[in-house]
């Protein structure tokens, strides 16, 4: 144990002669104006959609705030839900993306309207918002397209409306 | 002691402010890409049916001076609602992103000033073109 001892002395000793008595306080202060900094590194924190969007009303309802820009029968009605398909429907990848309002927290989602395509159209919750609509001469933002074009069947069952991020404010 | 710790943590800060700011950029890349390409492209760039797969191969059209132009001259990038400066922020970030390393090692990034020139006259017919761009890029790489 006398080893320890000697150790420790000889370190105690250097270090007294070595620095000051307030250098701890010195140290301790830069780190923490550092660690303060550490927040603002670059963490995947601005393009992620939260995991969870805060939420309510009906999303059966065509007047749910997901539903902003859609154009045709909701699949929450359909068997399937605002995120996915009914059985027997295959989702389109190809699609057409808008933003909606979230009244709960003011703020603008990136919203997918995924068709869900290879059934005869379920002609319950027919839904035609609009809002945001470009004529057929910017298709890629207009919602009469039969977006069903990107799966197996071109045949249109219903839509989803999938939060897929946040819309960032042009400045 | 102090001056080290100074410039430390001068350099620090620095690069926390540059951090924020490059943050804030790639949330409006990544919102212009999901807007005006995500659709058709799919989130990863996979596509889909008649869509071209981006996904660790777009980069590899910066090979030859025409494939570059042609990232340029495509519909979806000339004729998109985005300025010069905006279009070549995202095609860069395409190309690395989505790209991953299928670009060349020494590539040089699109500039506004070269993107607004190449906008300016879009690819009328697509599909064949592109198919000999691929194929001449494909020759040469095996020539190499």
């Amino acid at each position: 144990m006398k080893f320890l001892d000697r150790f420790f002395e000889k370190n105690a000793r250097s270090i007294a002669q070595t620095h000051g008595r307030r250098g701890l306080l010195k140290g301790l202060g830069a780190a923490l104006v550092g660690a303060s900094t550490i927040p603002l590194l670059p963490v995947a924190r601005a393009s992620e959609p939260p995991k969870l969007v805060p939420e309510e009303g009906d999303p059966g309802a065509c007047d749910y705030w997901r539903y902003c820009a859609v154009d045709g029968f909701l699949c929450e009605c359909c068997g399937g839900s605002y995120n996915t398909c009914p059985p027997g429907t295959e989702m389109s990848p190809i699609t057409w993306i808008g933003t909606c309002t979230n009244p709960i927290d003011g703020r603008n989602y990136v919203i997918s309207y995924n068709d869900c395509c290879g059934k005869t159209q379920c002609n319950t919750c027919l839904c035609q918002r609009d809002e945001g609509d470009r004529p057929l001469y910017r298709s890629d933002k207009s919602n009469d397209v039969n977006w069903c074009l990107g799966a197996t069947s071109s045949v249109y069952h219903c839509s989803t409306a999938i939060v897929v991020g946040i819309a960032v404010d042009k400045q | 002691m102090n001056k080290v710790l100074a410039k430390a943590l001068f350099l620090l800060s620095l690069i926390s402010t540059f951090s924020a700011y490059s943050a804030d950029n790639d949330a409006r890349i990544k919102f212009n890409y999901q807007m005006l390409c995500q659709g058709c492209h799919v989130g990863d760039g996979r596509g889909g049916k008649d869509v071209p797969n981006m996904k660790g191969l777009v980069g590899n059209f910066l090979k030859t001076q025409k494939g570059r132009e042609y990232l340029v001259r495509v519909p979806g990038a000339a004729n998109s609602a985005l300025d010069s400066k905006e279009l070549a922020e995202l095609l860069n970030w395409i190309i690395v992103v989505i790209g991953k390393d299928s670009a060349p090692k020494e590539m040089k990034p699109f500039t506004e000033e070269e993107v607004r020139m190449l906008r300016q006259n879009p690819l009328m017919e697509v599909v064949q073109y592109r198919a000999k761009l691929i194929e001449d890029i494909s020759k040469l790489t095996r020539e190499k």
